[in-house]
């Protein structure tokens, strides 16, 4: 029965050396920040409509892991409303906007047609769309 | 605090239903007969919770009042099918195993006590710094949520044929995002905790209804060993973190398995319909064993048990199964891009032999990722082969033999879909091979583990006719 035993006591001494690992990886698990995104978008959601298709614009491009994760958070934070990236071509009156740099806005704003509702100071920006002339 | 009633009723009502499904049977000891249906009712109240609750929602009818009315309605389902059963005798084949006692079987239950409290411990601290899970949480399994536990129409964005929302996969099924909505529609918030229970709630319903199971059918060594060799499978384990529904499907497969084992074929059908609901891989793996078991009780006991074998399993896979098929063809059809791809460019894969050198080097590093080196699940059950050696009880190989050929199956299906993938096959392969071993895992343990000879001591000495007076 000693091959039970060796199984035993290596099942203890690999969930110690896993522990351990789960230890050390516990400190950088929330990689792309969600947690931090509820908080960051908290704001924005008054201004917004309570449901439907919110357009969303960033200065990261959506193809690239950290643009996806941009919209991803955006888009988990903002459900139930549907946001949809307006270099698409979704229409929408009221855009929000995710920005690494902030600075960015006006021009991306400018970009789309867009005029600044609200801008709360950490790359978060409620636009809505700016009337036809 | 209507959503932890929201949470926890479907389990307790789930626990009635199965104890009077399984009453005629004599599980012992019976600590593990309690184990068992209460792992297998969790899971079935969370399933069945789940369906009531999407439809529910689709007729316009989900709100607090109407969840809370379902959670009695379930509950007094479950009094009413357990109350008149309660004294009945089991009438059927007893489910124990007659194994000689292990007298160290104290060590085991330490070891493992000791290494389920510290890797639980690990696990329990990397959900609390990823509250929301993985990437697929809170792009796909989570969200939907959202949108089904939001009030009006917003539910049907969880089904959005939107090309910006292809990555939701809105054609997934939704036993997992339908459940968590239920608890957050009853709560009036979408607070974390319930998908993070959730998760960790189907990792202890695994642990259970695997050493329960396999302490009826193999003894309680046999069992131990199973834990030890489950809590050494690091890259399972972790899919309790995740919050995605590759756990929950580990478990939904498992049960199916076990119910089958245990001569129940209905009751295995319903859970494998459960499978269904979770994930695309589960309606799969519902298919492939309905089939293996068509096609095992033919070979081995004719047509026409054959066909009564499968009736019964399809008789309970039937309602749930039907809900997924209407999913599927009207509510959320596919989006997924393999299935809008025309058949030359999938000959073109098919023909290409770098990808099965890809796949294959992938699964080969992925193994050996599944666990730690020196702990890893398939060095334990190496040592525990050559310890103990091979038996398999009569009774139940056409069981086993129908559950071996739907993994295999369902393994090759998977192999398949990588062979075809849309999606850059690299990518492809990182973000899923791992879980996709999750998926079927518990059930392969509990296939070795009922094909390995039972450990334990020599039986006592019959005592002497000098000893007798």
């Amino acid at each position: 029965m000693a091959g039970i035993g060796i199984v035993a006591a290596l099942a203890v001494y690999g969930a110690l050396d896993y522990a351990q690992f789960l230890s050390e990886y516990s400190r950088s698990a929330d990689q792309f920040q969600i947690a931090a995104q509820e908080a960051r978008f908290h704001d924005a959601l008054a201004a917004l409509p309570a449901r439907g298709i919110v357009g969303y614009v960033s200065d990261v491009p959506p193809g690239d892991v950290q643009g996806q994760a941009m919209l991803g958070a955006a888009q988990y934070a903002l459900a139930p409303r549907v946001v949809v990236p307006l270099n698409n071509g979704a229409k929408a009156d009221s855009a929000i906007g995710s920005f690494a740099r902030p600075e960015e806005a006006p021009r991306v704003a400018a970009e789309h047609g867009l005029a600044i509702v609200s801008d709360y100071g950490n790359g978060v920006v409620v636009f809505r769309k700016e009337p036809r002339r | 605090m209507t959503g932890l009633l929201a949470f926890l009723v479907p389990l307790v009502a789930g626990w009635g239903l199965v104890r009077a499904a399984l009453v005629r049977h004599r599980i012992r000891p019976p600590w593990a007969a309690r184990v068992f249906e209460a792992a297998l009712g969790a899971g079935a109240g969370i399933a069945i919770s789940s369906v009531a609750f999407f439809l529910l929602t689709l007729a316009g009818a989900a709100l607090l009042a109407d969840i809370l009315l379902l959670d009695t309605a379930l509950l007094a389902a479950a009094v009413f099918a357990f109350w008149p059963t309660r004294r009945r005798a089991a009438t059927g084949p007893a489910q124990s195993a007659t194994t000689p006692l292990f007298r160290w079987n104290w060590v085991l239950a330490l070891a493992l006590a000791a290494g389920s409290a510290l890797v639980l411990y690990g696990l329990v601290s990397v959900s609390a710094a990823n509250t929301y899970g993985e990437w697929d949480a809170w792009s796909i399994w989570n969200l939907r949520a959202k949108f089904l536990a939001a009030s009006g129409d917003a539910w049907r964005a969880a089904l959005s044929p939107l090309p910006d929302k292809a990555g939701m996969h809105p054609d997934y099924p939704l036993l997992l995002s339908g459940f968590v909505a239920m608890v957050w529609k009853a709560s009036g918030d979408t607070a974390p905790w319930v998908p993070q229970l959730t998760g960790f709630l189907f990792l202890a319903l695994v642990a259970a209804s695997l050493t329960s199971a396999l302490t009826a059918l193999r003894g309680l060594t046999s069992a131990l060993s199973a834990g030890l060799v489950l809590l050494s499978s690091t890259s399972f384990l972790f899919l309790a973190t995740m919050q995605y529904a590759d756990l929950p499907l580990s478990f939904y497969c498992l049960a199916s398995i076990v119910l089958l084992l245990f001569a129940e074929p209905a009751l295995s059908g319903a859970f494998a319909s459960f499978a269904a609901w979770t994930k695309n891989e589960g309606l799969a793996f519902a298919v492939l064993l309905a089939l293996a078991i068509l096609a095992v009780e033919w070979r081995a006991a004719g047509l026409r048990s054959a066909l009564d074998r499968s009736r019964r399993f399809l008789t309970g896979a039937a309602p749930v199964l039907l809900l997924v098929v209407c999913f599927k063809l009207f509510l959320a059809p596919a989006s997924d891009p393999l299935f809008q791809k025309g058949a030359a460019g999938l000959a073109h894969k098919l023909m290409d032999p770098s990808r099965y050198a890809q796949i294959a080097k992938a699964m080969i590093v992925d193994l050996y990722h599944f666990g730690q080196p020196w702990s890893h699940p398939l060095l334990l059950l190496a040592i525990l082969a050559l310890a103990l050696r091979f038996r398999i009880d009569a009774t139940q190989v056409r069981a086993l033999r129908a559950s071996s050929i739907a993994l295999a199956l369902a393994f090759a299906a998977y192999c398949g879909v990588y062979l075809v993938t849309p999606s850059d096959l690299a990518w492809h392969l990182r973000t899923s091979l791992p879980r996709l071993y999750g998926q079927l895992w518990p059930s392969v343990l509990l296939l070795v583990f009922l094909t390995l000879n039972v450990p334990g001591d020599a039986p006592p000495p019959k005592p002497t006719s000098r000893a007798r007076k």
